[in-house]
């Protein structure tokens, strides 16, 4: 088990250099940020989120005769956002059918799909008689006047992909901006929850993880830091002649570098958990 | 049981055109102390590195305890190299334990065996400290005691008390006496230092040019290549130099007249004897005698004497 040795040499060594522990702690973050700027998203992320709008609201006729579909109007309102001091648009909205947003999700056309049920207005007005009756804070129920009028948004898509947590928080987002609005518009004072999301995976995609899509990025970084890392430690050795002094003993060249690999998964997990 | 545990037979290297070793023959006895002596760049790290099987011959081969150095078991031979290979970031104790696992050395014996060197070696306050924290002696035992960990037939001392002070010297050398007296193990030393050679070798090898010149014990070389006694002379004045040892040279049973780190060396038969003439002289040639003094003949006469005064790098 002479590798074991040679491990727990390497081991040893590595915590007790301070200079070359604090190199190694940074280097992943350094990896990271020369990643990010390289492939990620970095500097150039002021663009339209792309996402399905499956529009099933009938909109709702108001007593004074006119027709109101808070539907299109909230579909309208997150086509005119646009990121702060840009004029690039926050999404990118695509207008389908349900069958046809679930297919854009799945060919990743777009990052989410987003369904406005069918009574959406009506939920919404019966909302604003609410608040205008109560004139206080509180939880109110929604579902109120039948059983099919609900303001409970359902939000679609691949839960295990990154474009997906992206939009759905910047949806998340929009819908709370759109809330503060309408409450605003009816001078109302804001309850506790207006208008509900769901967030439901899309069949076929949930048994993907984040962990399954990043899991190959992941490996070849710890392998490239493993052999980085094997190859300095050799570079050391040669150069103080320890190396020599190792070859002239029964340790073999297995033992040296699987000895050398076997001390690395903790810093291999370490580094991974930045990548 | 074999009488010579290493035998080199014809034993070359070049390095494209350049001879290093030209047919090296050398059997080392079992037991004794083998001085290895060669000015810089004479041959004998690259002899070295091919006795102990680092390096291969361009011809020649070389047999220890018979059978060729490619096939001998690495327990075998320990080798204390010139420079300090220590694991700076790892203690004594875990330096020792490293080499001892590395040979192989059961956990019991070796936990004994590290104890008795450090011991030996006047490091057991020592043996929980950082090698990066110890004094360059200290660093220099623990380098000899990482090459006997497996306690091997032949050691290597590679100018093994380079740059130690006086009393860490004596400390090493009476550790290598002791190598050869109670463990009984071979001991080849390459050094600079004549007095140490002179001291702890039972044989002297000198090497230059890749050649072994002389392979004697310390006392015969100093009776064989300098007999007589040494008159050294220290002469201030450069330009009389030339003629002081020109004049030197015409004395009767003059064996042989050198310069060495500026002073006048003489060697004669009855030196005592030929100095009154000598002072006689020089004074009437008004030439000033700023020291001098007459000793033995020493190995590093003998060495100077076989291979000459001019630098060799």
């Amino acid at each position: 088990m002479k590798f074991m040795s040679i491990a727990s040499k390497d081991l040893k060594e590595l915590l007790r250099d301070r200079r070359g522990l604090f190199f190694l702690l940074l280097l992943p973050i350094f990896f990271m940020l020369i990643f990010s700027f390289a492939f990620g998203t970095m500097g150039q992320n002021n663009e339209p989120n792309s996402i399905a709008v499956v529009n099933l609201d009938t909109g709702v006729t108001l007593p004074n005769g006119t027709t109101v579909n808070y539907g299109d109007n909230f579909t309208d309102t997150m086509k005119g956002l646009k990121y702060q001091d840009t004029d690039v648009n926050l999404f990118n909205i695509t207008q389908t059918s349900e069958a046809n947003a679930s297919n854009l999700v799945k060919q990743r056309n777009v990052d989410l799909e987003l369904i406005i049920p069918a009574g959406f207005s009506q939920s919404m007005v019966d909302m604003a008689q609410t608040v205008q009756g109560t004139g206080s804070a509180g939880a109110v129920t929604l579902n109120s006047s039948t059983s099919n009028v609900t303001s409970k948004l359902i939000i679609r898509g691949d839960k295990g992909y990154s474009g997906f947590g992206t939009s759905l928080s910047i949806l998340t987002g929009a819908v709370g901006s759109y809330q503060d609005g309408v409450i605003g518009a009816m001078g109302g004072v804001e309850p506790q929850e207006f208008i509900q999301t769901s967030v439901e995976g899309i069949p076929g995609t949930q048994s993907f993880t984040a962990f399954d899509y990043i899991a190959p990025g992941m490996m070849v970084f710890a392998i490239l830091l493993l052999s980085t890392s094997v190859a300095a430690m050799l570079t050391k050795e040669v150069e103080s002649g320890t190396l020599r002094r190792l070859k002239l003993s029964e340790m073999t060249s297995f033992d040296y570098l699987f000895g050398g690999c076997y001390h690395g998964p903790l810093w291999q997990v370490h580094r991974s958990s930045y990548s | 049981m074999n009488e010579y545990v290493m035998e080199a037979q014809d034993l070359t290297k070049k390095f494209g055109d350049f001879l290093a070793v030209d047919k090296l023959n050398l059997k080392i006895r079992k037991g004794e102390v083998l001085g290895f002596l060669g000015p810089n760049g004479a041959g004998k790290t690259t002899s070295i590195n091919m006795m102990v099987g680092l390096l291969s011959p361009s011809s020649g081969k070389v047999l220890v305890n018979n059978c060729d150095v490619e096939e001998m078991d690495k327990k075998t031979i320990g080798i204390c190299p010139q420079e300090l290979v220590l694991w700076e970031n790892l203690t004594c104790n875990e330096n020792l334990k490293l080499m001892g696992d590395m040979y192989t050395v059961p956990k019991a014996i070796l936990a004994n065996r590290i104890e008795k060197l450090l011991n030996d070696l006047y490091l057991t306050e020592k043996a929980d400290t950082m090698v990066s924290n110890l004094s360059g002696g200290m660093k220099r035992r623990l380098n000899l005691a990482m090459a006997v960990i497996h306690e091997p037939e032949i050691v290597l001392l590679d100018e093994p008390s380079e740059g130690l002070d006086p009393q860490s010297r004596r400390v090493l050398w009476s550790y290598i006496r002791s190598l050869r007296d109670d463990d009984h193990k071979t001991v080849i030393l390459t050094t600079h230092l004549m007095d140490e050679a002179d001291r702890l070798s039972d044989r002297v090898a000198i090497i230059d040019h890749g050649k072994l010149l002389k392979l004697d014990t310390p006392k015969n070389l100093k009776k064989e290549i300098g007999e007589g006694d040494i008159i050294e002379l220290t002469i201030p004045d450069t330009d009389t130099k030339k003629y002081v040892i020109n004049y030197l040279e015409t004395l009767e049973d003059t064996i042989a007249v050198v310069e060495v780190d500026g002073k006048i060396n003489l060697r004669a038969f009855n030196a005592v004897g030929k100095l009154p003439k000598i002072v006689a002289e020089l004074e009437k040639s008004n030439i000033r005698i700023e020291d001098l003094s007459v000793r033995q003949n020493t190995l590093e006469d003998v060495f100077i004497e076989l291979t000459g005064t001019g630098l060799r790098e």
